[in-house]
């Protein structure tokens, strides 16, 4: 059943996120050529060029956003909500295919606007980009050193984290916001800014006491390398134990106090 | 099979499909549902009939697990609203609900694949009846075609219990002949019906049973037969007594 959700899911929001994506990366390879054959005419275009691409990642920024958002809120909690809760799965899937599946586009449109950027910085030589990509890849997996290696990809892990961690987080403010029998959708803002407010206070409150009631010189023991490690670790347990908490908090909200008006 | 089973499956048959225990639901300072204690039997076709605001919309989101009671239970087939009672109900909600951009082939393909007693040939038989392209998709029908869409997928399914909302409402009155007989023709056997409307005279002979709603609490429950041997009277005769403005 998860996966027939994750399948009807990934064909609810492709029809926004693939044309999106190659209109960013299509445009980003029209104006580096044009840049390229321009720019000894005048400098100004290629300002201008770097703008306009710089505009356009903003805009896809904020469109995933916009679409993470709106797949929640308007398949779950919005008119759709009443098929997709009427259909014989758990809350679970319901929650986790969403997820999944705007995880996945987050994630795409990440390496999108990083390819996109590549483009234009090599003038559309993509033959180069990979290249480049290729060499740099054999250079960290000859090292001697793997430490480097596992630290990358530890961070690539830790990313995909933290992607889904935001996304959990937006999720649990709808779940909040549809709580309220009216204005849901400006309670799920007031929501969002709430628990920002209470993550931000109680981030504030471990960096003080931490610092206060342990010593830290132990850490001072270690490499650098293993410092980033630990510091890989906390960022990565943070995410993981904030993610974990959000989920369960809006699988509970939606099973238990679901109040599609 | 042994005595303990066949005990089993006699409670079974003899439950009844929905049952509500003091069933209250409050929106903020609003009490929508006072209290209700009544349960429907198998194999009936019954109407939820009351005014608007009267709170048959809350009932059936409530026995579908949309919204939560405030105190009481409503159980569908000895079971609370969750995976099992939803496989065995099909809802109809009263107003569109289905995603707009698929079209109605994709929708049988989706229903099919997610309720196991989904039946495809059904739906298309139905649609073709009706007239209804299946390539469309579903933001290029009118809003009468939409909800006779909505209608087919819910009635090609062979549940146990269906709940529909206002099914004939935005329907025009040729369709609607053709609806009713639809739900009559196409329920599966045993299984229940429940039918909320304010526009009884089309649904009237199809009725076994009523149930009116007025603010909240249930203030008839009784067969048609029973309505019309005891008071002489038609449920639309009764309807506009009790509701009298």
């Amino acid at each position: 059943m998860l996966g027939k959700l994750i399948k009807y899911e990934l064909k609810g929001t492709a029809h926004y996120f693939l044309p999106l994506i190659a209109a960013i990366l299509i445009l980003s390879l029209i104006f580096s050529l044009f840049g390229s054959l321009y720019a000894q005419w005048a400098t100004w275009i290629s300002g201008l060029m770097i703008f306009v691409e710089v505009v356009l990642i903003i805009a896809l920024a904020v469109m995933t956003l916009v679409i993470t958002i709106q797949r929640f809120y308007k398949n779950l909690l919005g008119d759709e909500g009443y098929l997709m809760f009427s259909l014989p799965v758990s809350t679970h899937y319901n929650i986790l295919s969403k997820l999944l599946v705007a995880t996945l586009w987050n994630i795409a449109v990440l390496l999108a606007v990083t390819l996109s950027i590549g483009i234009l910085v090599m003038h559309a030589d993509i033959a180069g980009i990979l290249q480049m990509a290729w060499q740099q890849l054999t250079q960290w997996l000859n090292m001697s050193n793997f430490s480097i290696l596992f630290i990358i990809l530890e961070w690539i892990v830790v990313g995909l984290i933290s992607v889904a961690g935001n996304i959990l987080l937006l999720y649990l403010a709808m779940a909040i916001g549809q709580l309220a029998n009216e204005h849901k959708f400006l309670a799920s803002f007031g929501a969002y800014i709430a628990l920002q407010c209470a993550l931000g206070i109680l981030t504030a409150l471990l960096a003080i006491i931490i610092p206060f009631h342990f010593t830290l010189d132990w850490l001072n023991t270690f490499s650098p390398v293993a410092l980033v490690h630990i510091i890989t670790l906390a960022v990565a347990a943070d995410a993981i134990i904030g993610g974990t908490i959000y989920y369960f908090l809006t699988h509970w909200l939606l099973k238990r106090k679901l109040n599609l008006t | 099979m042994n005595e303990n089973n066949l005990e089993n499956i006699n409670t079974e048959t003899i439950a009844p499909i929905l049952q509500a225990v003091a069933l209250k639901k409050r929106y903020g300072s609003c009490l929508a549902l006072d209290a209700l204690d009544f349960s429907l039997t198998r194999g009936r076709i019954i109407g939820l009939l009351g005014p608007n605001g009267s709170g048959k919309t809350t009932l059936l989101k409530l026995a579908c697990g949309l919204l939560q009671p405030s105190s009481g239970k409503i159980v569908i087939d000895n079971h609370t609203p969750g995976i099992y009672s939803k496989s065995i109900t099909a809802y109809l909600p009263d107003k569109p609900y289905l995603n707009d951009w698929m079209r109605v082939q994709q929708l049988i393909k989706f229903f099919s694949e997610l309720y196991a007693d989904f039946c495809s040939e059904r739906a298309y038989e139905m649609l073709d009846a009706l007239g209804i392209d299946c390539r469309a998709r579903l933001k290029t029908l009118s809003k009468g075609t939409k909800e006779k869409v909505q209608l087919i997928l819910v009635m090609s399914r062979k549940a146990q219990l269906y709940l529909l909302d206002e099914p004939i409402g935005g329907v025009d009155p040729a369709a609607r002949e053709y609806i009713v007989n639809t739900i009559i023709g196409n329920y599966s056997e045993n299984a229940t019906v429940l039918i909320s409307t304010h526009i009884i005279s089309d649904i009237e002979p199809v009725l076994d049973e009523v149930i009116f709603l007025n603010r909240g609490k249930i203030t008839l429950q009784t067969t048609v037969d029973d309505l019309r041997a005891e008071r002489g009277k038609s449920v639309d005769e009764m309807f506009r007594e009790v509701f009298k403005c």
